[in-house]
């Protein structure tokens, strides 16, 4: 499609304009410990916790939260993670494919299952960006394509003088040329699911051995915590963002771009290289906007800034880079968990005068891009960068 | 209840004019009949402020209006889909919510429907308007705004709300409340920064008894947000204000213009200045009418009333209190010249300064939580020394944000105390979201 970008030749030019001083870096999953997590609102009050009433999403979803979206899993915000069903299927040769369900175009299913409705996902099933699958009798699902190896140790290595673009940056899991977390069940409506594979030709006795932990991401995903096909369920790390200036966690498991998917954690998936982007929400659009920094605030002497964000803050100090995503469900009608990635540059006059700080919702964002204080990178255009990522909404903080 | 608030609103006053310099240095300048547009400069400390428009600077500016979806996307926006809000008024809007008027974002106003009532004693006219109530069903017919928490603010043998009754002619009869809108609105920014401001005069004052809510007995005992903007006018005289401009010291200084309709005499409507903030990280626009102090009400463009001083503050949302959350913050971003406006701008010293709004962040609204109360408790945040050296400090647009801040120590209360209500109450129904 017109709107496809060239990510690959993108990422080139990112690395290929990064001076080479290295410097190693390690996290893999989002820190235990979630930076903008609302505190109480008893905060500055007269009167304890205990007497507020509750959350407003408790009478209307739509409200304030905490709202858990993603209702197949269970999140434990302590250890930022999220539980979910773990869905087991094979190849058409039979190896094995293990996946996690998170996303559908099928509303009453999305409702029944506890997944993420997305009408987006119809427009994503184009001709080389979603798999073809069969459900067979037994519940699993034999699909056509799509193998994904998870042996690579993902590394990532700063650049300078700023840590992004880096100087190396592989992903630690990347699929075949097929390979794309969506599928299209031909014998469930022919609707979309996302899929995600978490793993691939591997035993359930050889996964039972990570039930309590200590999970190999050569054979898994970057992003398990603990995998138990005894127990049906896979524990994976969450990322946390922000959406119309509420704190959100999600899922980030590909992405159609090796910087990127290594920057993430997540799988490179180059099935969805040819997802078009740049439309936005119209007519048969299937991705959101995500919302991402470059140079936004870094920590300072070792303090974690409350304005932190960004890719070089996310490369230096190991925590999230806190991106913006667009519309989610229960906040807008667009969400798609394939996010088009919007890479933002602060200017150095916006910086040299106090207004750069962090983001937290698109149209503040777009707004600084009116205004010319924030600019695609080298201070081309602002927009899409070809990129995409793969992230399902889990939950809102509020 | 052990938690109920013992703070002396009168306290804040002392704290708002705590820094005041020596007055009379510079005439003070008459402004609550212009509304010609400040210079937006920086103001040299001590000398009056030529008073802009009361709409925050939304006229001028549109400073907090959200960028088109079209940016940085490869479509024009022609091709993008109708706002969420349209299939759900919860979603990403905009939404009015004040449905009662017709909001003009270009002018930065609301047009509402404006009522003639009398004061029972006297049978003098007073003329308000009606925002909102603690009658669900009502709120939703008329247009208003509804707020459980106006059930709580009646309360016997205070102030706090007047009462009234409906006549048979469907006007009401006010028990109490006289406004005098009479005096000049006039700030004199401080010494050693604008806020606190050396003099601070509002523009017009309510009596003892007067307070913007009234409890109908005679329409379900529900309590209704009606703030007077005139009081004792003649209908001519008031109508005159529609092609000509108001005269500020007979009707509140929001109005910018008032008009009589086709039919009865006592058709008519008013043009009012708005204010912009944010709910949640959502841009919106709302009314400021009432402030229980008078440095607050002069900052609102507001009319003083000491009656507001009877609704307790601090408990949030919690039973039987009547009010929300409203974070204002002091020291806030300031314009780095006048000829340039920083898109991190925020605070009473930008406000004195520019002549634009504070962009106060407000709790909740209707569409977005379900604590709404036009009834703002004033929590007052100033950025530490620390924060501001570290280059923390920013524009800040939603309650949880700030509450984060205060966590950390990096906002605190004025002076350092502890991040709390100030006591002070700004009676400010909502209009619109603008997301």
């Amino acid at each position: 499609m017109s709107g496809s970008k060239s990510p690959f030749a993108f990422a080139a030019r990112l690395l290929a304009s990064a001076t080479l001083a290295a410097v190693a870096l390690g996290a893999t999953s989002a820190r235990a410990q979630i930076e903008p997590n609302p505190p109480p609102p008893s905060i500055g009050s007269d009167i304890p916790a205990t007497y507020f009433g509750p959350a407003p999403s408790s009478v209307d979803k739509f409200l304030v939260g905490p709202l858990q979206l993603l209702t197949a899993g269970k999140v434990d915000l302590n250890a930022v993670t999220v539980t979910l069903p773990l869905y087991t299927g094979q190849l058409e040769d039979g190896r094995k494919v293990w996946s996690i369900f998170t996303d559908t175009d099928d509303a009453a299913n999305a409702e029944a299952l506890g997944l993420n409705f997305s009408s987006k996902l119809t427009y994503a099933a184009l001709c080389g960006t979603a798999r073809h699958a069969v459900a067979e009798l037994d519940g699993s699902l034999t699909f056509d394509v799509g193998a994904v190896d998870f042996s690579p140790e993902r590394a990532i290595t700063a650049g300078s003088p700023s840590a992004f673009p880096p100087k190396v940056a592989n992903p630690g899991s990347v699929g075949d040329k097929n390979y794309t977390p969506l599928v299209v069940i031909a014998n469930a409506g022919n609707h979309v699911y996302n899929a995600p594979m978490v793993a691939f030709d591997v035993s359930a006795e050889e996964l039972n051995k990570s039930c309590d932990g200590n999970a190999d991401h050569s054979k898994v995903h970057d992003k398990v915590v603990k995998i138990c096909p005894r127990d049906g369920t896979v524990t994976l790390a969450l990322t946390v963002g922000f959406s119309f200036s509420r704190p959100v966690l999600y899922l980030s498991t590909e992405a159609n771009d090796a910087v990127v998917a290594a920057l993430e954690g997540a799988t490179l998936a180059p099935g969805l290289v040819n997802i078009p982007v740049g439309r936005d929400d119209s007519a048969l659009s299937p991705v959101e906007r995500i919302f991402v920094h470059t140079n936004g605030p870094t920590n300072v002497n070792g303090e974690v800034n409350p304005q932190r964000q960004g890719l070089n803050s996310a490369i230096t100090d190991g925590r999230g880079p806190l991106n913006v995503l667009g519309g989610i469900p229960t906040i807008a009608t667009d969400y798609s968990p394939i996010w088009d990635v919007n890479l933002g540059e602060w200017t150095q006059e916006a910086i040299d005068k106090g207004y750069r700080s962090r983001m937290t919702d698109e149209f503040q964002i777009l707004g600084m891009v009116v205004r010319g204080f924030l600019t695609g990178p080298g201070g081309k255009p602002y927009g899409s960068t070809g990129f995409v990522v793969n992230c399902p909404i889990v939950q809102r903080l509020l | 209840m052990t938690f109920l608030s013992t703070r002396a609103s009168s306290g804040l006053i002392t704290l708002a004019l705590a820094a005041a310099c020596s007055s009379g240095k510079a005439p003070a300048v008459n402004a609550s009949n212009s509304e010609s547009k400040g210079d937006n400069g920086l103001a040299p400390s001590c000398k009056p402020v030529n008073l802009g428009p009361l709409n925050g600077g939304q006229a001028s500016g549109n400073e907090i209006n959200p960028a088109p979806a079209s940016i940085g996307a490869d479509i024009p926006a022609t091709y993008f889909g109708p706002p969420p809000s349209s299939v759900n008024p919860k979603l990403v809007g905009p939404v009015q919510l004040l449905k009662a008027g017709t909001v003009d974002l270009d002018k930065g106003t609301v047009t509402l429907p404006l009522y003639k009532g009398r004061l029972g004693a006297t049978g003098k006219s007073v003329w308000f308007i009606l925002t909102d109530t603690d009658d669900k069903e009502n709120a939703d017919a008329l247009g208003l705004n509804f707020s459980a928490k106006l059930a709580y603010a009646y309360s016997p043998g205070t102030k706090a709300t007047r009462t009234g009754t409906v006549a048979n002619d469907g006007t009401i009869t006010f028990d109490q409340g006289i406004v005098d809108f009479s005096p000049v609105r006039k700030i004199v920014p401080g010494a050693t920064s604008p806020f606190p401001p050396a003099e601070a005069v509002a523009g017009s004052k309510g009596d003892a008894d007067y307070s913007p809510l009234v409890k109908l007995t005679n329409a379900g005992g529900h309590t209704y947000n009606a703030p007077v903007l005139a009081f004792d006018v003649a209908d001519d005289t008031l109508a005159g204000f529609c092609a000509n401009p108001p005269d500020k010291s007979l009707v509140h200084d929001r109005v910018v213009k008032i008009c009589r309709g086709p039919g009865k005499s006592n058709n008519f409507t008013v043009t009012l200045a708005l204010t912009t903030g944010f709910s949640f990280g959502r841009p919106i626009v709302y009314i400021s009418t009432e402030s229980n102090d008078p440095t607050t009400a002069a900052l609102e463009g507001a009319t003083f009333a000491s009656a507001l001083l009877d609704v307790t503050v601090g408990r949030d949302d919690s039973a039987f209190s009547a009010i929300e959350r409203l974070f204002a913050i002091a020291n806030g971003p300031q314009n780095l010249s006048p000829n340039e406006v920083n898109p991190q701008r925020q605070g009473l010293n930008s406000a004195i300064a520019d002549g634009r709004g504070p962009l106060n962040v407000f709790g909740g609204i209707p569409t977005i939580a379900t604590d709404y109360s036009p009834l703002w408790d004033v929590n007052l945040g100033v950025w530490t020394a620390d924060a501001i050296a570290k280059g923390y400090r920013s524009r800040v647009d939603e309650e949880f944000q700030i509450l984060g801040l205060v966590t950390r120590g990096f906002l605190t209360g004025p002076g350092g105390k502890p991040f709390g209500s100030t006591g002070i109450i700004v009676n400010c129904p909502i209009v619109k979201r603008l997301l």
